[in-house]
């Protein structure tokens, strides 16, 4: 059997450059970064002081009685999913409620929740917590939620591969809908890790970015030879996902089709990038979607900004493109959103998508040295319109060696 | 729902509160009168058994001598 085709039909993203897909993806291409010193009330014993946080009101969101419920992450997830469920018009009738799962990815889940209840026993002294610890903080608390709140009894299911979660749950949704275990998805990824805790955790491991004194929103600055690390961010983006059957018959509108997922792993480093495994999960993807390397329009980068990280990610882009990679535009959205962890997979993979429908490529933000071991196009400062993008791959290359690569393709009308 | 139309006796679950809701409005209600629910699990099914045990706490931290 053939295995289905699976397609987009609609999209949401909560994020540190805009609540709402079109609004992201405008500040994107404005190079307008959402990275700033963050304002809670530790950030003065902070090293890296900057994040980029989500400006968002969760009582103006959610009822009373069930914010004590959700942790941020999941709040997030709600909100992205929502904004998809709507943007496709997918009608939940009990038939599709059965065929429909949820997929989603994030890297810590609830830690703002385990973070502030053992601050409330080990630094406060008090000997109890609220009942709602475990469910707020468990990692499948977002996937969970939406399944409850939309009545979805297919798969739902958590995937936590660090940086390439939320690619990964994409991917996985996509291989359950072509395999006929579901007919539609709400996949994609969630976090919320700018806490104190978590921030010193990742101090520690020396890989955040200085703060850029002068201009703290330039301070994550992928490719360029200045470069000094990650900048965490916080957010969600979620996609619909159907076969394409599915979505013909209800006339849907489709932004793209999912044409190719790889996940393989580097097998050598908890933490160094690997570039064979990175080389061999484009490959995979591609050879998955049936897209041979000089259709490939746009590569929404890994890019951290990891000094490391960025030379091997654009290495290993050269040879799985050989010397058509000079022509492919490759840029880092991260150098304006900041790295979104679990959620970051699926935030690129909407902005991929966006460049297919507006014909535009985000640009890589505060590339203002170039860098020797970094030398494709990594569309600087402003973005590229009036392109014509077809086909996008977006990248996510993850602590542990959990690589994943998705493409899609442009599509008419179901 | 009005504080008057609050039957005492009715269960809780018909009024729409589920277990998980009764442990988050007994933690509320340990903070607001400033007791602690005892270790050894008490029936609460409906209104009138959350009155009790809060009147039997309250009561039992009046006569405790400091």
């Amino acid at each position: 059997m053939n295995p289905r085709r699976v397609v987009v039909t609609g999209m949401g993203v909560v994020s540190p450059v805009g609540n709402d897909c079109n609004a992201f993806f405008d500040n994107l291409l404005a190079g307008r970064s959402g990275i700033r010193r963050l304002s809670s009330s530790f950030a003065a014993r902070l090293v890296s002081d900057i994040g980029g946080a989500v400006d968002y009101d969760p009582a103006a969101r959610f009822p009373k009685t069930k914010l004590p419920l959700l942790d941020r992450f999941s709040q997030f997830a709600l909100e992205a999913a929502a904004q998809a469920i709507r943007d496709s018009g997918i009608e939940f009738t009990e038939a599709v409620k059965g065929r429909t799962g949820v997929f989603v990815g994030t890297g810590m889940g609830g830690s703002r929740t385990v973070e502030s209840a053992y601050e409330e026993i080990f630094l406060h002294g008090k000997d109890r917590l609220p009942p709602y610890v475990v469910v707020r903080a468990m990692n499948n608390a977002a996937a969970g939620n939406i399944s409850i709140d939309y009545g979805l009894r297919g798969p739902s299911v958590t995937y936590s591969t660090a940086c390439s979660s939320s690619a990964v749950s994409i991917g996985e949704a996509c291989r359950a809908i072509r395999h006929g275990y579901a007919d539609a998805a709400i996949a994609g990824g969630a976090e919320s890790l700018l806490t104190f805790g978590t921030i010193r955790a990742w101090e520690a491991l020396r890989t955040l970015a200085v703060t850029d004194a002068e201009d703290p929103a330039s301070s994550c600055r992928p490719f360029s030879k200045d470069r000094t690390g990650l900048v965490l961010g916080e957010g969600a983006g979620m996609v619909v996902l159907e076969s394409l059957e599915h979505a013909s018959a209800r006339g849907a509108r489709a932004y793209a089709e999912l044409l190719g997922y790889g996940a393989l792993s580097d097998a050598e480093h908890l933490t160094r990038p690997g570039l064979e495994g990175q080389v061999a999960t484009m490959r995979q993807a591609l050879a998955d979607a049936g897209v041979a390397p000089d259709e490939v329009d746009y590569i929404n980068a890994h890019g951290t900004a990891t000094l490391a990280g960025d030379a091997i990610e654009t290495a290993a882009i050269k040879r799985v493109f050989g010397a058509g990679a000079a022509k492919i535009p490759v840029s880092s959205s991260k150098s304006m959103h900041g790295h979104l962890m679990g959620a970051t997979g699926a935030v690129e993979f909407i902005a991929s998508v966006m460049a297919i429908q507006r014909g535009a490529v985000p640009p890589t933000a505060n590339l203002r040295v170039p860098d020797p071991d970094c030398d494709l196009d990594y569309v600087p400062h402003r973005g590229r319109e009036g392109v014509v993008v077809r086909t996008v791959m977006s990248n996510s290359f993850a602590f542990g060696g959990s690589n994943a690569v998705l493409i899609a393709r442009a599509i008419g009308q179901c | 729902m009005k504080l008057e139309d609050l039957d005492p006796g009715r269960p809780l679950d018909e009024l729409g509160i589920d277990s998980l809701s009764v442990l988050q409005a007994m933690f509320e209600i340990e903070d607001k009168f400033g007791i602690k629910m005892p270790d050894e699990r008490v029936p609460i099914r409906t209104v009138q058994d959350i009155a009790d045990i809060v009147d039997r706490l309250v009561a039992e931290k009046a006569g405790r001598p400091e």
